[in-house]
C-alpha cells in the first residue's frame, strides 16, 4: 500500500535555474497537494505531460527527495520518519536506470541483495529463482557492460525484486527501451499484480497504461487532474480514446488557469 | 557498519576492474621512479663515458717562443692540438664543435713562469657542454703542478711552503640527515602528488561516474542510509590514494637501487631511511592525508554532472595541492609550532625531518592531530554534501 495525503513539494532555486527558467522566486512549486492511494494487488499509474512532476512524486516515494509538507507513508511505513524502513520494502526501477558495467549480473544481484538485508542463503535461492525465472544463468557471470540491452535490462528487473519488495515503482520503465525490452517490463508489472504487490508506474504512454493500470493519477503542472479507477475514467471519457482525453483534461485546465 | 564493508567491497573491486584508476593507482607511481630513473642515468652515463672516450681537440694561439705547454698537451691521450692563427678564431671554432677548447698562449708566457711573474692565458670553452671545461682543466692543473714543483726544487723547498697547513674537515650531520635537510622535501611531494592523483579517478567514477551511469539513484533505493554510502566510497577513494603514495614511495626507492651511477655510500644511506619506523610515522601522517584529500574531491565529484566537468573542476585543485607540497622544498622553512600546522606544508617539513632523524615529537603530534581534525571536518562537510538532494540530483 502507498498512500500520498496532502504532498508539496518546492525546489529552491539558484538564480542561474532562475534565468534558465525565467522566473522571478525562489520557490518553485512542483507538487500541490497531491492525494494518492495505491492498494495491493492492483497497478496505479500516474499518467503526466514531461515535467508534470511524476518523478518528482515517486521520487518522494522512493525517498530520494524529501517533501516540503505532506505525508507519504509505504507499506503502513511514513517514509519522512523511518525512510531506510520503507525502502527496504520497496523496489524502484526507471527506464533509465544504470548498472555497475564492470560487474558481472552475479555481483550486482548478491550487492543488492546484500544492501537490501537478505541473509546469504535466501539470497542465494532467491537469486537463482530469478535466474532460471529470466533465462539469466548463461550470463550471470559475464561483465554487464558486454551484455546487449535486453540482457541489461533482465538484471535490472532482477536487481529491483531481489529482496521481495512489498511494493513496487515504476519510473517510466519503458522509457528508451526497445519494443522486445519493453514487453518484459510490462510482463514484469502484470506479475507483481498478481503476486500482490502494490504497484505504481508513471508513464507518458496512453498505450501503455490502457494495456496495464487499474487505477489513475493524471497529473499536471503539479495537480492532480483526475484520480480514481481506470474502470470509472473509461466511462467518463468526453473523446473517443484516451490519449484525446488526456489532451481535453490538460487543455481544459490550462483554460481555467489561463482565465 | 555491515552495510559500509559491503559497499567496500564492492566499491574495491569496481575499482580494481577500472583500468584508468588501476594505470593511475598502482602502475605509474610503481614505474615512473625507476623508469626515469634508469634511462636518465645510463643516459648520462653513456653520454658522460663518450665523452670521456672522445678525442678532444684543443685550439692554439700561441703567441710565446716558447712551446712547452703546448707540446705537454699534445702529449695527453686522446688529445688532438690544432694551430689558430688569431685569437679571435677560438670562439667561432668552439661554437661549431670543430674545436672543444680554445686556448690563448700570451708572448712572453714561459718567461714570466721562469721569472716567478703574474701572466694569463685565455680558455675558450662552452659551458653548454656535459663535461665543460672538467677535460682540458685536468691537464692544466697537471701542468701547473709541474710548474710548481719545478719552482720548489730550484728553491730547495718542501711542499709544506705552500701548504703551510692541512685541514681534516669533521662533518658532524650523518648522511642520513644530510639527505634528510637538503634532498628530504623531495619525497613528501611526491608522495602528496600521487595521494591526491591516485584519489581522484576513484572519486570522479564513485560519485561523478555514478550519477552519469544512473546508478546512484538505485544506491539511494536500498535501505542504506547516506551515511553508510558515503563512509563506504570514502574509504575506497582515501585507500587509493594512500596505496599510490606508498607506492610510489617504494617505485623511487626501487628507481634508486635500480639506477646506475650511484655512490655506494649515497645508496646505503638512502636505502637505511626505508625502515619500519619511518613507514610507520609516515603512514599516521598519510592515512588522515588521504581521507582529506578524498573529503576535498566527493563535493566536488557530488557536484559534478559528468566525468569530464569533474575532471575539470579537480585537475586545477591539483596546483593548490602542489603549492604546499612544494613549499617544503625550499631551503630554510623550518618545521616549527606554526608550520607543523600548516596542512600539507607540515608533512612535506615533518617527512624531513623524520628522514633526517631530527623529529620534534611534539610538532610531529601537532601535525597528526591537525591532519586528524581536518580529515573530520572533511567527512562532516562531505556528509553535509552528500545529503542535499540538489547536490545528488542536480
Amino acid at each position: 500500500m502507498i498512500e500520498v495525503i496532502d504532498l508539496c513539494k518546492e525546489f529552491r532555486l539558484d538564480k542561474k535555474q532562475m534565468n534558465e527558467m525565467g522566473v522571478n522566486d525562489k520557490n518553485l512549486k512542483v507538487l500541490n497537494h497531491i492525494n494518492l492511494e495505491c492498494k495491493p494487488g492492483r497497478i496505479f499509474s500516474l499518467l503526466g505531460p514531461n515535467g508534470a512532476g511524476k518523478t518528482t512524486t515517486l521520487r518522494i516515494i522512493a525517498t530520494i527527495l524529501a517533501a516540503t509538507s505532506g505525508t507519504v507513508k509505504v507499506a503502513g511505513i511514513d517514509v519522512s520518519e523511518n525512510p531506510a524502513a520503507a525502502r527496504a520494502k520497496m523496489g524502484f526501477l526507471t527506464g533509465t536506470t544504470g548498472l555497475y558495467e564492470r560487474l558481472t549480473p552475479n555481483e550486482m544481484i548478491t550487492y543488492f541483495g546484500q544492501l537490501n538485508g537478505m541473509d546469504e542463503q535466501t539470497l542465494k535461492e532467491r537469486k537463482n529463482r530469478l535466474f532460471d525465472l529470466l533465462n539469466m544463468h548463461e550470463f550471470a557471470d559475464k561483465r554487464i557492460g558486454k551484455l546487449s540491452t535486453g540482457m541489461k535490462q533482465k538484471v535490472s528487473i532482477t536487481r529491483t525484486m531481489i529482496h521481495d519488495p512489498e511494493v513496487v515503482v515504476f519510473d517510466e520503465p519503458t522509457s528508451g527501451l526497445d519494443v522486445i525490452t519493453a514487453k518484459n517490463i510490462i510482463e514484469l508489472i502484470r506479475d507483481c499484480r498478481e503476486q500482490n504487490k502494490t504497484v505504481i508506474f508513471s508513464s507518458h504512454i496512453m498505450s501503455e497504461v490502457d494495456l496495464l493500470c487499474d487505477d489513475l493519477a493524471i497529473i499536471h503542472a503539479g495537480d492532480i487532474l483526475y484520480n480514481d479507477t481506470m474502470e470509472n475514467f473509461r466511462k467518463q471519457m468526453h473523446t473517443p480514446n484516451l490519449t484525446e482525453e488526456f489532451i481535453y483534461l490538460v487543455n481544459q485546465r490550462e483554460a481555467g488557469a489561463a482565465i | 557498519m555491515k552495510n559500509t564493508i559491503t559497499i567496500i567491497k564492492k566499491e574495491a573491486l569496481d575499482t580494481m576492474r577500472d583500468k584508468r584508476t588501476m594505470i593511475m593507482m598502482i602502475l605509474v607511481p610503481v614505474l615512473v621512479f625507476p623508469v626515469i630513473f634508469i634511462l636518465t642515468s645510463r643516459l648520462q652515463m653513456s653520454v658522460m663515458e663518450r665523452e670521456q672516450e672522445r678525442t678532444i681537440h684543443i685550439g692554439i694561439v700561441n703567441h710565446d717562443d716558447d712551446n712547452a705547454l703546448q707540446e705537454f698537451l699534445g702529449q695527453q691521450e686522446r688529445v688532438k692540438i690544432i694551430v689558430v692563427e688569431e685569437e679571435d678564431q677560438l670562439e667561432q671554432l668552439v661554437r661549431s664543435d670543430s674545436i672543444q677548447y680554445g686556448l690563448f698562449i700570451p708572448g712572453g708566457f714561459a718567461r714570466s713562469l721562469e721569472q716567478v711573474t703574474p701572466t694569463t692565458i685565455d680558455l675558450y670553452f662552452t659551458g653548454a657542454r656535459i663535461t665543460g671545461k672538467e677535460r682540458i682543466d685536468k691537464h692544466l692543473n697537471d701542468y701547473e703542478q709541474i710548474v710548481i714543483e719545478q719552482r720548489l726544487e730550484e728553491r730547495a723547498l718542501d711542499q709544506t711552503f705552500i701548504q703551510p697547513f692541512n685541514r681534516e674537515s669533521i662533518n658532524i650531520a650523518t648522511g642520513q640527515e644530510m639527505i634528510g635537510k637538503l634532498a628530504g622535501g623531495f619525497l613528501p611531494y611526491l608522495f602528496i602528488i600521487f595521494c591526491f592523483t591516485g584519489a581522484m579517478y576513484p572519486a570522479i567514477d564513485l560519485f561523478t561516474g555514478e550519477k552519469e551511469r544512473k546508478t546512484l539513484e538505485t544506491l539511494l533505493t536500498t535501505p542504506v542510509s547516506r551515511m553508510e554510502i558515503l563512509m563506504g566510497k570514502m574509504t575506497v577513494i582515501a585507500l587509493t590514494g594512500l596505496i599510490s603514495a606508498l607506492l610510489a614511495v617504494l617505485g623511487l626507492f626501487v628507481g634508486i637501487q635500480v639506477s646506475a651511477g650511484l655512490p655506494d655510500f649515497l645508496m646505503s644511506v638512502v636505502m637505511s631511511i626505508l625502515t619500519v619506523s619511518f613507514v610507520a610515522l609516515l603512514m599516521i601522517m598519510l592515512i588522515p592525508l588521504s581521507v582529506f584529500f578524498a573529503g576535498l574531491l566527493i563535493p566536488l565529484t557530488i557536484y559534478a554532472k559528468t566525468f569530464k566537468e569533474a575532471q575539470s573542476i579537480v585537475t586545477p585543485l591539483t596546483f593548490l595541492i602542489i603549492i604546499p607540497a612544494a613549499i617544503g622544498l625550499i631551503p630554510g622553512i623550518e618545521y616549527n609550532l606554526i608550520t607543523a600546522l600548516i596542512p600539507i606544508v607540515n608533512i612535506t617539513l615533518a617527512t624531513k625531518e623524520i628522514i633526517a632523524g631530527t623529529i620534534h615529537v611534539p610538532h610531529y603530534l601537532i601535525t597528526v592531530i591537525s591532519l586528524i581534525g581536518l580529515a573530520w571536518l572533511s567527512i562532516a562537510f562531505c556528509a553535509r554534501w552528500f545529503g542535499k538532494e540538489s547536490n545528488i540530483l542536480r
